[in-house]
C-alpha cells in the first residue's frame, strides 16, 4: 500500500517539480505558520493539564469566546447577505458611479480597523451621529454586543464580496434564460439555479469573513467598552492577560481559540471539498 | 401531422403528444435593432403546424436574434408574433410555453440529469404541477426517447458533449413546448456526433411533431434536415423554401453562393444570350434583360468541349476533390477565377488551356 502510494507520487508527469513545490510548500508554511503556533502549544502546555482547563473553562474566558464566535458567526451571516446583493448590483447593473462604489467595497482592507473602530464609535455612542438619534427609543449600540458586530460586518464584508463577484461575472447568462424559458419565475430562477451555482464562493466569503472577525481586535476595542462578561472579546482578554505578565493564560486562551476557529474552518473546506466533487469545478 | 404507428399510448402521453396539435407560427415584418444597429429588417415568415424549419445563414444575418425573439429572449423593436393566431409579444418567456435548446447546453449543472429534465415540470404552480409519480414516469419517458435511459443520475459534467445535449432536448420537451426552438444545437459537437445527432433529431422530429425551428450556419445541416430552409442575410430573409427549391432555384446570387458550391463570371447579356468579352456563350439569359450581369455555376455541373463556344482559359492548380478533380481556371480577358470539377482520368491538356460550357446555370442581373 504505502509502496503503491510513493510510486504513485513519483509517477513522471506533465507538470513537473512536484518534490520541490511540495517541499517549498511545507517549509514555508512551517516557517509562517506552524512554528509560531507551535510555541503557542508549548507555552500553554507548561501549565499542565489541570491549570490549563482551569483557564479554559474560567467563566470569564468562556463568556469572552461565547462572545468573540457569537458575534463574528452573527456578522458574518450578516455580511453573506449584504454582500450577495452588493455584489449582484454591481455584477448586473450598470449606473453611474458603479467604478466608485466598487472601490468603496475595498476600503474596509485599506483603512487601519483602529480608525474605523473610532469612526464607528463616534456615530453609534448615545451623543453621535446616529447614536443619538436611536438613544430616546432606548436603543444603545456602541458598548454592547450590537456594537461589536456593526464593527465586525464592517471589516467582514469586502471578503464576502470580493468571493462572489467573479464567479457571479462568469455565471453563464444562457443557464438563467433557460430556466425562464422552462417557466421559472424569476425568484424559482435565483433560488433554484443561480444560488447553487455560487454558493461554494458564498461559503468562501462567509468563512474569509468569519475568520477575519474571530481575530479582529483594533476596531472593536473602541465600540465594545469591554466590560469584563459582558462586552469582553477573547482577543483582548488575551492582550489583558499579557500586560498581566500570565503569558500561559494567554496562550492557553489563544489555544483554545485556533482549535475552534481550525475546526469550523475544517468543516467549511469539507462540505466544499464535496460539493466540488459532486458538480465539478465552480 | 405524422402517423406514429411505433408509439405506445403511454408513451405518447409522456411526450406530451396528447397536447393538441401543433401550432402555426406566423412573423409578420419584425424588426430589431440594437441601439443604432440593425439587426433585423422587417422579416416575414409563416410556418404550418409541425413543420421543421432551419433558420440558414451567416453569423450576423440575424438568425438568432430571430429566434430569440420568437422565445420571448427578445423583444422585437417592431411586427408581430403569432401562435396560432394569437399575439405571442403580449405573452412573457415563461408564458410562452416553447422549449429552446441553446448551442452551450446550459444544464443546471448544480442538478443531477433526472433533476435538470424534470425542472420545467417542478417550478410549475402547485395546481398545474403534475404529481411526482407523474413526473417520475415522463422524465423517464423522455430519458428512453433521448437514449440515455439510465443516465439520470448522472450530473451534467460527467456526461459527453453528445449526451449533454440531448439532455438539453430531453429538457425542453418535458414542457409540452408549442414550438421547440434550437439554436445552433449541433454547433458544439464533432462531425461524428454531428451527423448522428442530425438524423436523430429528424426522427425525433417525426415521433414528437412540434413545430421546431433551428438555427445553423451549416448548409449541410439545413439542407438535410428540414422540411423547409430559410436563408437569410444581414438581417433580411433571402429566400424560403424546401431544400430542392433552395439548391436548385436560388433566388440570388447570395443563396447560390451560399448554398452549395459555385462559380461566378461576370458578363454581358445581348439578346437573350450570355456573352463574354463580346462573344456568345449560347447559354440562354434565363430571363436576364439586356446589360450587365453576373453568371453562376456549380463546380460540378460543367461539360468539358473542344469546340464550339466556351469558356475558357489556363488552368492555375488542380486538387483532389472526393471523387473529382476540381480545377481553378482564368477565364476570359477578365481573368476571372473559377472552378470546376473533371473526372479523374481525364488527362491534364497539354496546352495548360481548358474550355467547358456549364450544364446548369444561372443568371443574375447586376
Amino acid at each position: 500500500m504505502a509502496a503503491t502510494t510513493i510510486a504513485s507520487l513519483r509517477k513522471p508527469s506533465v507538470i513537473p517539480g512536484f518534490g520541490l513545490a511540495l517541499g517549498f510548500t511545507v517549509t514555508y508554511l512551517g516557517l509562517v505558520v506552524l512554528i509560531p503556533l507551535a510555541a503557542l502549544f508549548l507555552r500553554s502546555a507548561s501549565l499542565g493539564p489541570a491549570e490549563f482547563w482551569r483557564i479554559a473553562t474560567d467563566e470569564r474566558t468562556l463568556a469572552a469566546l461565547r462572545l468573540s464566535f457569537g458575534a463574528s458567526l452573527v456578522a458574518a451571516l450578516v455580511n453573506v447577505v449584504f454582500g450577495l446583493i452588493l455584489a449582484w448590483v454591481l455584477v448586473r447593473y450598470r449606473f453611474p458611479g458603479r467604478r466608485l462604489v466598487d472601490a468603496v467595497i475595498d476600503l474596509p482592507f485599506a483603512l487601519p480597523t483602529a480608525v474605523a473602530g473610532i469612526a464607528l464609535t463616534a456615530l453609534y455612542a448615545p451623543n453621535g451621529w446616529i447614536g443619538s438619534l436611536l438613544a430616546p427609543f432606548g436603543i444603545r449600540i456602541a458598548y454592547t454586543p450590537i456594537g461589536i458586530m456593526i464593527a465586525l460586518v464592517f471589516i467582514g464584508l469586502p471578503f464576502v464580496v470580493r468571493s462572489v463577484q467573479p464567479v457571479l461575472e462568469d455565471f453563464d447568462r444562457e443557464t438563467e434564460e433557460m430556466a425562464a424559458t422552462l417557466g421559472a419565475t424569476r425568484l424559482q430562477t435565483v433560488r433554484r439555479v443561480v444560488l447553487p451555482a455560487i454558493l461554494p464562493a458564498l461559503t468562501t466569503g462567509f468563512a474569509l469573513a468569519f475568520a477575519r472577525a474571530v481575530g479582529e481586535y483594533g476596531s472593536v476595542i473602541f465600540i465594545a467598552g469591554n466590560s469584563p462578561y459582558r462586552t469582553e472579546i477573547a482577543p483582548l482578554l488575551i492582550v489583558i492577560r499579557l500586560e498581566e505578565f500570565s503569558y500561559p493564560a494567554a496562550a492557553t486562551i489563544a489555544v483554545v481559540m485556533l482549535l475552534i476557529a481550525f475546526a469550523l474552518l475544517f468543516a467549511i473546506n469539507l462540505v466544499q471539498a464535496w460539493s466540488r466533487r459532486r458538480f465539478g469545478d465552480v | 401531422m405524422n402517423a406514429r404507428p411505433d408509439i405506445r399510448p403511454a408513451e405518447a402521453v409522456a411526450l406530451g403528444e396528447t397536447e393538441g396539435p401543433a401550432i402555426r407560427v406566423t412573423v409578420e415584418s419584425v424588426a430589431k435593432a440594437f441601439g443604432d444597429t440593425p439587426a433585423l429588417h422587417g422579416v416575414s415568415l409563416d410556418v404550418a403546424p409541425g413543420e421543421l424549419v432551419a433558420l440558414l445563414g451567416p453569423s450576423g444575418s440575424g438568425k438568432t436574434t430571430l429566434l430569440r425573439i420568437l422565445a420571448g429572449l427578445d423583444a422585437p423593436t417592431g411586427g408581430r408574433v403569432l401562435f396560432d393566431g394569437e399575439d405571442a409579444l403580449q405573452l412573457t418567456v415563461q408564458q410562452r410555453n416553447i422549449g429552446f435548446v441553446f448551442q452551450h447546453y446550459a444544464l443546471f449543472r448544480n442538478m443531477t440529469v433526472f433533476d435538470n429534465i424534470a425542472f420545467g415540470l417542478t417550478v410549475r404552480p402547485r395546481d398545474r404541477r403534475p404529481p411526482k409519480a407523474e413526473i417520475r414516469r415522463r422524465v423517464l419517458a423522455l430519458l428512453d426517447l433521448v437514449q440515455l435511459a439510465g443516465l439520470e443520475r448522472r450530473y451534467p459534467n460527467q456526461l459527453s458533449g453528445g449526451q449533454r445535449q440531448r439532455v438539453a432536448l430531453a429538457r425542453a420537451l418535458a414542457i409540452e413546448p408549442r414550438v421547440l426552438l434550437l439554436d445552433e444545437p449541433f454547433g458544439a459537437l464533432d462531425a461524428q456526433v454531428r451527423k448522428d445527432l442530425r438524423r436523430w433529431l429528424r426522427e425525433i422530429h417525426d415521433r414528437t411533431g412540434h413545430t421546431t425551428f433551428f438555427v445553423t450556419h451549416d448548409q449541410d445541416e439545413a439542407l438535410e434536415l428540414a422540411d423547409r430552409v430559410v436563408v437569410m442575410s444581414k438581417g433580411r430573409i433571402e429566400q424560403v423554401g424546401t431544400p430542392d427549391q433552395i439548391y436548385d432555384a436560388p433566388a440570388s446570387p447570395f443563396v447560390f453562393g451560399f448554398i452549395g458550391e459555385s462559380s461566378f463570371v461576370p458578363v454581358e447579356i445581348a439578346d437573350g444570350t450570355v456573352t463574354l468579352d463580346g462573344a456568345s456563350l449560347d447559354l440562354a439569359a434565363l430571363g436576364a434583360t439586356h446589360g450587365k450581369a453576373t453568371l453562376g455555376f456549380r463546380p460540378h455541373d460543367v461539360a468539358i468541349v473542344s469546340e464550339g463556344p466556351a469558356l475558357s482559359g489556363p488552368i492555375l492548380s488542380e486538387r483532389r476533390h472526393g471523387g473529382m478533380r476540381r480545377l481553378e481556371v482564368e477565364v476570359g480577358a477578365g481573368r476571372h477565377r473559377a472552378e470546376i470539377d473533371v473526372a479523374v482520368d481525364v488527362p491534364r491538356p497539354a496546352s495548360g488551356t481548358i474550355a467547358f460550357r456549364p450544364t446548369k446555370w444561372r443568371v443574375f442581373p447586376a
